[in-house]
C-alpha cells in the first residue's frame, strides 16, 4: 500500500510540527509515525481546508480530533486523487478541484504584483514628466538667454571628453569657423548665442550642441563630409536645436532624471546630480525637436545662400553607413527618426525654400581641410 | 561519514547576549553567518562560501538580506567546538528540522545551520510585501538538521492548532512555518485609527503552525535613536 508523506500537529499545536506518512486504508485514513500507526480517521469523519501560503497544503482535520494528532497536511496530488474517491461526494468534489483554487491564489499573486509594478512605473513616469515639464517650463519663461550664456561659461568643459580642441590657427577650424560665420550672419533674430566653436581631434563622426551657443565639431565629421556645405548644414542644425531652446530643455530633462533615478537608488546627495549634468553624451532630443532643427537648419542654409542638397547628402552618406542597423522598428524604439525619414522631409522642404541665388563656399579649400582632418 | 544533523548544540549565558555552542565530531560541517563567529577548537577549518552556487547567492544577499558568503565550519582532523553570536542583542531558539515543513524567516533571523538545511529566496505576494515589514522576499528554510534563529530581545514560540488565529505585529516578527498561512490587514479598523494606534499593519496568522516573535522592534529602536543622533546644519 502507498505512503504518502505529510506533516502532523497535535490538537493544540503544542510540540510543533512532525513528520508522519498517510496510507490510504479500507474505511480510514492511517496515520504512521516511526513506522507505527498512531492515528486512524473514518474517511466520512474528515474535514477539508487549505492551509499555508497561498492555500497550496491540504489541510485534513477529523471531526473529533484525537490525542496526539489534532490535523495534518499534506501536499501531494496523488494522494488528493486517490482520497477523492473514498470519501463523501462532495467532498471528493472538494478535493479534486482543490489545485484549481491553489492556481488561481497564485495567479492572482502574480497578477496584483504585476500590475502594481506597471502602475508604479506609470505614475513614476507620470511624476517624472509633469515635474520636468513644469520645471522646463518654468525655465525657458524665467532663465534668460543671456543668464544661460553666463551660466554655461562656468560649467566643466564637458567637450574634453572627446579630446583637446584644435588652436584657432588650424586650417580647419579656420575653415569651419568660416562656415559657422557665414551661418551666424544669416540669423537676424539670435537673441544672443555666441557660437563659440571647438573641433576636436577626433575619429568619431558628430558635431553637438552645448548649453550657451557652445558648437562641438570631431575631425571625424570633416573627414566623411565632401564639401563644407555638407558641413554647414549639420552646424545649421545644431544651431537651430540652441536658438530653439533644445538644449537647456535637455538639461532640465537630465537634470529632471539624475535626481529620479537618485532618489530610487538612494544615491543620497542629490547636489551630485547636477555634475555633469552637460554631459554631452547625456544631453538628447525628442523626436519633434529633432525635426524641427533639420526644418530651421535648412532655413538657416536657404538665408546664408547655401544649398540644402549636401546636407541631405550628408544623411543619405550616414544612410548608407548605419544601412545595416536600420530596421522597420527603429523608428519605434527611438525617440529620433530614422535618416530615411529626414532626407524625404528635407527633400520636400528643399522644394519649398527656394534659394534667391546660391552662393557656396569659393575661399575653402575643402580637400586640405579633409586630409588635415585624418 | 558522520550525518550532520547529530552536532550538539548548546545555548549558553541565555538572555539578552546568548552565544551557540556547537560540539563537532570529525567530519561535521556547520553554516553561520558571515562574521558570526565568536571562537572555535583550531582544529576547525574555516571557509566562505556561496551555497547554492553564484546566481542563488547572489539571490539571497540581494533579497532576504543574508550573506553572500556563508562561513562554512568544517571539523577535518578530529572533534571541536564552535561558538557564534548574532549581531544584535537577542536570543536565540534552536529549531529541529525533520524534512516534514519548510520556515520561513525575516531578514537577518538566521544565524546558522547544519549541512542538511538549505536557504532560498521565497517571493511574498503583495500585500505580504507591502506590509508585513517582511519585503517582497523573505528566507525559505528546508531540509533536515538544525537551524539556529536569531532575534532582537527575547524570542517566543507560539504554536497554533489547526484554523486558530494569531495576531503578530509585523516588525516582531522571526519566522514562521509554511504550514501557516497569514495575511496582513489593518490593526485597528480603520485606516486612520489604524495609523494614530501606532501600529498601522499588522500579519494575522491561521494555524496550524508555529509563529516566532521577537520581544524587540528593530525598526521601534532605529526610530527611538534617530531622535538623539546629531543632525547637520
Amino acid at each position: 500500500m502507498l505512503e504518502y508523506p505529510a506533516t502532523a500537529f497535535s490538537p493544540d499545536g503544542s510540540g510543533g510540527p512532525k513528520a508522519c506518512r498517510l496510507k490510504l486504508g479500507p474505511r480510514a485514513l492511517q496515520i504512521l509515525q516511526n513506522d507505527q500507526t498512531t492515528a486512524e480517521w473514518e474517511y466520512r469523519s474528515l474535514e477539508f481546508d487549505h492551509a499555508g501560503e497561498n492555500g497550496k497544503l491540504l489541510l485534513i482535520t477529523p471531526a473529533k480530533a484525537g490525542k496526539s494528532i489534532g490535523s495534518i497536511t499534506v501536499n501531494n496530488t496523488e494522494f488528493r486523487m486517490a482520497l477523492s474517491v473514498r470519501v463523501p461526494a462532495e467532498q471528493g468534489d472538494y478535493l479534486l478541484h482543490f489545485g484549481d483554487r491553489f492556481q488561481a491564489n497564485v495567479w492572482r499573486k502574480w497578477r496584483n504584483l504585476i500590475l502594481a509594478g506597471l502602475l508604479t512605473a506609470l505614475f513614476c513616469w507620470g511624476v517624472y514628466w509633469g515635474v520636468t515639464a513644469g520645471a522646463t517650463a518654468w525655465v525657458l519663461k524665467h532663465f534668460s538667454v543671456k543668464q544661460e550664456v553666463e551660466w554655461s561659461a562656468k560649467l566643466p568643459p564637458s567637450w574634453a571628453q572627446f579630446g583637446d580642441p584644435l588652436p584657432e590657427s588650424d586650417p580647419s577650424t579656420q575653415a569651419v569657423q568660416a562656415i559657422l560665420d557665414r551661418l551666424k550672419a544669416a540669423i537676424p533674430d539670435n537673441p544672443g548665442y555666441p557660437f563659440k566653436l571647438y573641433v576636436i581631434k577626433n575619429k568619431e563622426m558628430n558635431a553637438m550642441a552645448l548649453p550657451g551657443g557652445t558648437v562641438v565639431v570631431l575631425t571625424g565629421l570633416l573627414e566623411q563630409a565632401d564639401s563644407p556645405e555638407e558641413v554647414a548644414g549639420v552646424l545649421g542644425h545644431e544651431m537651430t536645436h540652441v536658438l530653439k531652446r533644445h538644449v537647456i530643455q535637455a538639461v532640465v530633462h537630465n537634470l529632471g532624471w539624475r535626481i529620479w533615478v537618485g532618489l530610487f537608488l538612494g544615491s543620497g546627495d542629490l547636489s551630485k546630480a547636477a555634475d555633469g549634468m552637460g554631459q554631452l553624451g547625456e544631453l538628447s532630443f525628442s523626436r519633434a525637436q529633432e525635426e524641427a532643427a533639420d526644418q530651421g537648419g535648412a532655413e538657416i542654409l536657404s538665408r546664408a545662400h547655401l544649398p540644402i542638397e549636401p546636407f541631405i547628402g550628408f544623411f543619405k552618406k550616414l544612410q548608407s553607413q548605419t544601412e545595416t542597423a536600420d530596421s522597420p522598428f527603429k523608428n519605434f524604439i527611438s525617440d529620433h527618426p530614422s535618416n530615411a525619414e529626414r532626407m524625404e522631409k528635407l527633400e520636400a522642404l528643399a522644394k519649398k525654400l527656394e534659394p534667391p541665388k546660391e552662393e557656396p563656399f569659393t575661399n575653402i579649400d575643402w580637400a586640405s581641410v579633409k586630409a588635415g582632418a585624418k | 561519514m558522520p550525518s550532520s544533523d547529530i552536532i550538539k548544540f548548546k545555548v549558553l549565558f541565555s538572555g539578552e547576549f546568548p552565544v551557540v555552542h556547537a560540539d563537532l565530531q570529525q567530519g561535521h560541517t556547520l553554516y553561520a553567518e558571515s562574521g558570526s563567529l565568536v571562537s572555535m577548537s583550531p582544529n576547525i577549518d574555516i571557509r566562505g562560501q556561496m551555497r547554492g552556487g553564484l546566481g542563488q547567492s547572489f539571490l539571497r544577499k540581494l533579497l532576504t538580506g543574508e550573506t553572500f558568503f556563508f562561513e562554512k565550519l568544517t571539523a577535518e582532523n578530529g572533534p571541536g567546538e564552535v561558538i557564534l553570536a548574532p549581531a544584535p542583542p537577542g536570543e536565540v531558539e534552536l529549531v529541529e528540522m525533520d524534512g516534514s515543513v519548510d520556515y520561513m524567516v525575516q531578514k537577518g533571523g538566521f544565524l546558522a545551520a547544519t549541512e542538511g538545511v538549505v536557504l532560498s529566496p521565497k517571493m511574498q505576494n503583495l500585500s505580504q510585501g507591502l506590509f508585513s515589514g517582511a519585503g517582497f522576499f523573505v528566507a525559505r528554510i528546508a531540509g533536515k538538521g538544525t537551524m539556529v534563529l536569531t532575534s532582537y530581545g527575547a524570542i517566543r514560540k507560539h504554536e497554533l492548532a489547526a484554523k486558530e488565529e494569531y495576531v503578530v505585529s509585523n516588525h516582531h516578527l522571526v519566522a514562521w512555518t509554511a504550514s501557516t498561512a497569514y495575511q496582513t490587514r489593518l490593526a485597528a479598523k480603520g485606516l486612520i485609527t489604524s495609523f494614530t494606534s501606532g501600529q498601522g499593519f499588522v500579519c494575522l496568522f491561521k494555524g496550524p503552525g508555529t509563529v516566532y516573535t521577537q520581544s524587540r522592534s528593530p525598526q521601534a529602536l532605529a526610530t527611538w535613536l534617530s531622535r538623539y543622533m546629531p543632525r547637520r546644519g
